[in-house]
């Protein structure tokens, strides 16, 4: 019986410690913070709206497209790509953000307007077992091109992107602070329309 | 932009002759209210710039020049400026990722939009702004 008694008391114990092990699992951010954290992290795609509007508007200087250029690369994770499309053609071509801003800032019109509108989440920030949270935020893109010698191009195009955030720490006057850092992956093209 | 008189900024060096964080939302007792009031002052003027600064966007020459302004009440351009996105009820604060007084100033610029209050500055004997501590409106 005392054996029975053991035996019963160390599978009681293994079972209980898969499910606290499933409990850490779950989200432990409150309703509150959590909005929060999405609030920020949509935020920081409407930045990203505003950063874009300015590099491509060639009424912006040359030193003030580079220093937004910067700021709009420090939003992204590494090696994130942006993809453009057009009405010309079915491919979608993929640049490495920075490699983007580029080429947007170098478009041969004489007037460039990009507009982001209905950007909303289309997927929530779930949190992984890293510890990150991966989300997806969808955007409709308008762009118009004009130039004097009548020129003109415009479309509309939808695009996807994939928001990680991630809790980290740093120094601030010699203490330490921890903060949500967000960070937008990929961008991809889903639709293409005029 | 006119600035506030330097008499305040003055008054304040000789009542604080250290480092001193100062927290707007529960004053020390053994501060006059006159220091309380060129903290207050310190605050709105820097509130005061940080809209100017969001409505000019678009403007870039008045912008930079609101900006060049608000630049002389820091310490130095690389100040310190953290964000709080959420504060529970104990106390517990959620952070932005922290900036410096520079390129906030310029996020303003850029974006045309002011979303945060101020809610701590901390300044030196000098009466120059160390660090400042903002809160999502």
């Amino acid at each position: 019986m005392k054996i029975l008694n053991l035996k019963y008391i160390g599978i009681t114990a293994l079972l209980m410690s898969f499910s606290l092990g499933a409990v850490a699992q779950t989200d432990d951010v409150s309703p509150q913070r959590k909005q929060a954290i999405d609030s920020l992290a949509l935020e920081k795609v409407r930045d990203l709206s505003k950063y874009i509007s300015i590099i491509g508007d060639k009424e912006t200087a040359y030193s003030e497209a580079n220093r937004v250029m910067d700021r709009a690369e420090e939003l992204f994770a590494p090696d994130s790509e942006m993809g453009v499309s057009s009405l010309t053609t079915e491919e979608v071509e993929y640049y490495k953000v920075r490699k983007y801003f580029e080429r947007l800032m170098a478009l041969n019109y004489d007037k460039v307007k990009i507009s982001w509108y209905d950007i909303h989440y289309i997927s929530d920030l779930e949190k992984q077992p890293d510890g990150k949270y991966v989300g997806v935020v969808t955007v409709y893109q308008r762009f118009e091109g004009t130039s004097d010698d009548g020129l003109n191009y415009k479309d509309t195009t939808k695009k996807d992107i994939t928001i990680y955030v991630e809790k980290k720490k740093t120094q601030i006057s010699g203490r330490t602070i921890e903060f949500w850092d967000v960070m937008l992956g990929d961008i991809r093209v889903t639709e293409t329309s005029s | 932009m006119a600035d506030a008189s330097n008499d305040a900024d003055a008054t304040e060096q000789q009542e604080r002759p250290d480092d001193t964080t100062v927290d707007l939302e529960s004053p020390k007792d053994s501060e006059t209210a006159d220091t309380e009031i060129s903290e207050d002052e310190i605050s709105n003027r820097l509130d005061t710039y940080f809209n100017a600064i969001a409505d000019a966007s678009g403007n870039t020459a008045r912008a930079n020049s609101n900006i060049n302004e608000a630049k002389s009440m820091f310490a130095s351009p690389d100040v310190p400026v953290l964000i709080i996105i959420n504060e529970t009820t104990d106390g517990t604060k959620d952070y932005d990722q922290p900036t410096n007084i520079l390129d906030y100033m310029n996020y303003l610029k850029d974006q045309g939009k002011n979303l945060n209050d101020i809610y701590k500055v901390k300044i030196n004997d000098r009466g120059r702004i160390t660090e400042l501590e903002l809160i999502r409106k």
